[in-house]
């Protein structure tokens, strides 16, 4: 059964491991609904938030495997809506906006 | 006093691989890569070995690496050479085999544009590598290759690729030394178990409890080289064992408690016992599709133990009552104190004895059969096997992929860790012949003048041998004295037998009767002596041909009918096993 999630994720500020990251997603069945990134500047990071659709058991294996990759550094995760985002992020206009543009598969960026 | 020198990317490359202890190192020549080439030119200290493709290289690099537990290293150029090193690295990835890869990349100004021989190796790569990283100066070099041995090597092993534009390797820089060691971000990554001690007494518990135990070891225990721990708990448990195809080696074949390979081509009694213990205790192994069959029926009624160093292994396709991550060495020196002092272990034994006398009827009622009627695989891989025990040769094996790598994994008992080099994950065709190549290398290197040179076989059948045949010329140009068995159906044998079973004998473009070189031939034009068998009477003799001193070649001719037998169907169970073949009326 596929479900919606929330998932934070703190990583190297490279496009490479971006890539891995967004990579591990890809033609296994996953939806993006949203996706934004941000510098966190005190900590020279970048955090990930993205919400995303699909099989539980196959993205918490994933989730593990991406937790392995050398430039990841924390991982959460959760049920939508759960709000692990930090307010404001996924404000419901946001997505109402989106949702009317027909652009779900729209980076936030 | 910092002193410098100036050195260029290159050379600086070099002077990492020499840190890094490389003595070997796997390779072909290209545009991208000729700074690299030229620094060589000058260096003692490490053996090139130039292949005939990339692909042959990265195989090598594996079967280095397998044979040894040294990190295995290919240099290729860009664009092709990278490209063709790919099915390699999957096959790395998928078997968890730690290698590094240095391809060379077109300049950085020259990138993104289309340039000569330039391909996204990084981006191909990704999916495939533990680490990978394309390079900006010789500076970098200095922290990403040690990085690369260390990623490759921690945690589950796997393959590093990096990616080194000809302007960086031409490049020169004030080298001051190499930086120290400082823990990088990688390494806080170790995994740390909470309440370690509250999860061994639980093993404790389940194994005092257990009627009918089981342990089922995958490569993982070789690769945390946890072999003579895990044959303590054998031995102190009293425990039936049964292995992965990978597993192959971990403990000796011929171990009273062995019930042989489980899975697929598995033993009936594995099978049988995996379907009936009560404890199933997993050991490094991650419950791979060609072991478990139907998820859903895999051993419904056992208490499940699952140690393994990677996380992302645990419950991922069967779901266990208790999962110890980390390394396997460690869990098992922790266990095997208490483990000794428990007093109630003694009565495990015991507790097994209705347990053991199932599993001997189960040995007996169906045993892997030799058929000595006729010249086929199981006569000839079970007279390879008694020869080299009789003589007690020590030996390794690079199987390739189909019937043969079955027929090998089952009447081959192998003796101790890293004799058995197979590819597992990816089932590369092709594997054999360079990897076989690669450990013969890696066993040269680490021989010590007083010992006997070890022999390195590889088997293949006719299909996968003409993967990469390209490289025999390699072997002979090294010296490298592996014996090429080739067992010849004249078909994909594999293929063809999945068509007479599942396909009502529509044997679809598998037939090479007609169609395959001749081997014998082949084998000379690239300087190695060769026979074939294709009489019975011949067998011992053949087989001790092949084993004499040097680099030989057996073409060995079975039929085209002969099958790999217990077989139990993708995605059934036990009940499924077909045991020999049906009689038309069955079918
Ligand atoms: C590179 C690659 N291509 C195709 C396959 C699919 N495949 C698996 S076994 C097999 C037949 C192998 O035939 P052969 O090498 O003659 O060995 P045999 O099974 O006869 O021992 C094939 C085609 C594969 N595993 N690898």
């Amino acid at each position: 059964m596929n479900l919606n999630f929330e998932i934070k994720i703190i990583f190297g500020n490279d496009f490479d491991c971006l890539n891995k990251i967004l990579n591990i997603f890809c033609g296994k069945g996953f939806t993006l609904e949203s996706l934004t990134t941000q510098m966190q500047y005190k900590n020279n990071k970048n955090e990930l938030k993205m919400k995303v659709k699909g099989p539980q058991k196959l993205l918490i294996i994933l989730l593990k495997r991406m937790d392995t990759f050398p430039d990841v550094f924390n991982i959460s995760w959760n049920k939508a809506p759960a709000f692990i985002f930090n307010e404001g992020l996924q404000s419901p206009l946001t997505k109402k906006i989106n949702q009317r543009k027909g652009e779900r598969n729209e980076a936030l960026l | 006093m910092i002193i410098s020198k100036r050195m260029s990317g290159s050379q600086i490359f070099f002077e990492c691989l020499k840190n890094e202890k490389v003595k070997t190192i796997f390779g072909y020549p290209g545009g991208a890569v000729l700074p690299f080439y030229d620094t060589l030119y000058d260096i003692k200290e490490i053996e090139h070995i130039l292949v005939r493709h990339e692909q042959g290289a990265v195989h090598m690099a594996e079967g280095y690496t397998r044979a040894t537990g040294k990190t295995g290293v290919v240099l290729v150029t860009s664009g092709p050479g990278a490209t063709n090193t790919v099915t390699g690295i999957t096959d790395a990835f998928m078997d968890s085999v730690p290698i590094v890869i240095f391809t060379g990349q077109v300049p950085k100004p020259f990138l993104g544009l289309d340039s000569f021989q330039e391909a996204d190796v990084i981006g191909i790569t990704r999916p495939i590598t533990k680490w990978n990283k394309l390079v900006r100066s010789p500076q970098e070099l200095l922290e990403a290759i040690p990085k690369a041995f260390e990623i490759a090597n921690s945690g589950r092993p796997g393959p590093v690729l990096i990616d080194i534009p000809k302007d960086v390797a031409l490049e020169e820089f004030d080298f001051q030394g190499f930086p120290a060691r400082t823990p990088k971000a990688f390494e806080s990554k170790k995994i740390q178990i909470k309440n370690q001690s509250d999860i061994f007494e639980k093993v404790l518990k389940a194994l005092e409890k257990a009627k009918k135990p089981l342990l089922y070891f995958g490569g993982g225990v070789i690769q945390s080289q946890a072999c003579s721990e895990l044959k303590e708990f054998v031995e102190l448990t009293n425990i039936p064992f049964t292995s992965t195809l990978q597993g192959l080696g971990g403990l000796p074949g011929d171990h009273p408690n062995s019930l042989g390979m489980l899975g697929m081509h598995g033993t009936y009694s594995s099978n049988m016992a995996i379907d009936h213990c009560d404890l199933l205790i997993v050991l490094g192994a991650r419950f791979d599709d060609r072991v478990t069959g139907k998820t859903s029926l895999f051993s419904k009624n056992s208490y499940k133990i699952h140690f393994d160093i990677d996380p992302s292994n645990m419950d991922k396709t069967i779901h266990c009552d208790l999962n110890v991550i980390g390394d396997l060495k460690n869990n098992l020196l922790k266990i095997l104190p208490s483990l000794k002092k428990n007093k109630s272990l003694k009565n495990l034994n015991e507790n097994q004895n209705q347990w053991w006398s199932t599993l001997s009827d189960w040995k007996q009622e169906c045993p892997l059969k030799i058929n000595k009627k006729e010249l086929g695989a199981t006569l000839i891989l079970s007279e390879l096997n008694s020869i080299l025990k009789k003589n007690k040769t020590k030996f390794s094996i690079a199987t390739d992929v189909g019937q043969n790598q079955m027929w090998a994994s089952q009447y081959i008992q192998f003796q101790s860790p890293k004799t058995h080099i197979t590819s597992g994950g990816l089932g590369t065709m092709g594997f054999s012949v360079p990897a076989a190549i690669g450990a013969a290398f890696g066993k040269k290197e680490q021989l010590n003048k007083s010992e006997k040179e070890e022999i390195v076989i590889s088997i293949s059948g006719d299909g996968g041998f003409q993967m990469n045949m390209q490289e025999l010329i390699t072997a002979t140009t090294y010296k490298a004295p592996v014996k090429f068995i080739i067992l010849n159906n004249s078909y994909l044998g594999m293929i063809r037998q999945w068509q007479e079973l599942f396909h009502k004998e529509r044997f679809s473009f598998t037939s090479l009767e007609g169609a395959n070189p001749d081997f014998c031939l082949l084998a000379k034009s690239m300087g190695i002596p060769s026979k074939r068998l294709d009489d019975l009477k011949d067998v011992e003799n053949s087989i001790n041909w092949v084993l004499e001193p040097g680099t030989r070649l057996l073409e060995c001719i079975i039929p085209q009918e002969e099958m790999v037998f217990p077989i139990i169907p993708s995605n059934s169970s036990i009940k499924d096993m077909i045991t020999e073949r049906f009689s038309k009326e069955e079918k």
